[in-house]
């Protein structure tokens, strides 16, 4: 499970370098998730740009890397492709995680809001 | 449990295993078997998108297939068979005019209660994070995706039939990222 981390615009962007999010990989991201996030920045952008397949499984996972931040953080999405977009719009957690187009436009609204 | 043209174990995906069914022409159809864990489960994604392709099934139509499927086998995988790798599932998809035909038996654990779960997919407003769920989307998913869906056990097998309904979106109309 290959995730790259950076730090950019202060916010801490989680590429994941997976072509599928799926029930064979769901744990290994998650512990992945777990031994890469820093504490700080407080917020998270998961970059899904490389990502064309998630799972009931894989979506799980994702839930499982929000939670692990606990309330007082932020794990927002961004590059949804069309499938993992249709997952997310189905089972409703589109209503639950911010999702932007790409990384760019996610850290640009964080530079906006900095700025504001 | 099928012969013909069809060579279950290949692991070349350009060997489509498309066969003509005998019933009438242009009917496309897929028999497979897919060993009980999540490795094989993958493997068999790409069947299936292989045999998609040929029957020129595409674009959205492609993607809730695949979706699907993936939840199906991974309930049989996870619930029926329990994590014994050792157990076999057969899948056998048949292109219909407006709707793919799927048809799985495995030789795994009844479903409980007898019937497949009728799950909804829950509205997620205003949960708080610790109390999201991270589990139990599979079988709404497969629901709110699918038409006709049987169950039924006939021995010590299970038979699991459903629909998908094909739209015609035709392939590839989505640019990736």
């Amino acid at each position: 499970m290959k995730i790259d981390k950076s730090v950019q615009g202060g916010v801490q962007v989680l590429l994941v370098d997976e072509d599928r999010i799926d029930a064979s990989v769901a744990i290994a991201f998650k512990e992945r998730f777990r031994r890469l996030v820093d504490a700080v920045p407080a917020t998270v952008l998961l970059d899904l740009a490389r990502v064309s397949f998630i799972d009931s499984s894989g979506l799980g996972a994702v839930v499982a890397a929000r939670k692990h931040l606990g309330a007082d953080r932020s794990l927002e999405l961004a590059g949804l492709q069309p499938a993992v977009q249709t997952v997310m719009t189905l089972t409703h957690m589109d209503k639950v995680f911010p999702i932007h187009d790409s990384a760019e436009a996610g850290l640009r609204r964080h530079g906006q809001a900095d700025a504001g | 449990m099928s012969g013909g043209k069809h060579n279950d174990t290949d692991g070349d995906k350009t060997m489509m295993p498309l066969c003509q069914d005998e019933a009438g022409p242009g009917r496309a159809r897929l028999q497979t078997s897919v060993e009980s864990h999540p490795d094989a489960v993958r493997a068999a994604m790409g069947e299936v998108c292989a045999f998609l392709n040929a029957a020129a099934i595409g674009g959205e139509d492609a993607q809730q297939v695949e979706l699907v499927l993936a939840e199906v086998l991974n309930n049989i995988v996870e619930h029926a068979y329990g994590g014994d790798e050792d157990g076999t599932i057969r899948m056998e998809l048949t292109r219909l005019d407006r709707s793919l035909e799927c048809d799985l038996t495995d030789a795994g654990a009844p479903m409980p209660g007898g019937d497949a779960p009728h799950a909804a997919l829950a509205r997620m407003e205003g949960i708080a994070p610790a109390d999201l769920p991270e589990g139990g989307f599979g079988w709404g998913l497969i629901r709110k995706l699918t038409s006709r869906l049987v169950y039924t056990r006939v021995g010590n097998l299970n038979h699991l039939r459903f629909r998908i309904p094909l739209r015609g979106h035709g392939s590839g109309t989505r640019s990736p990222r």
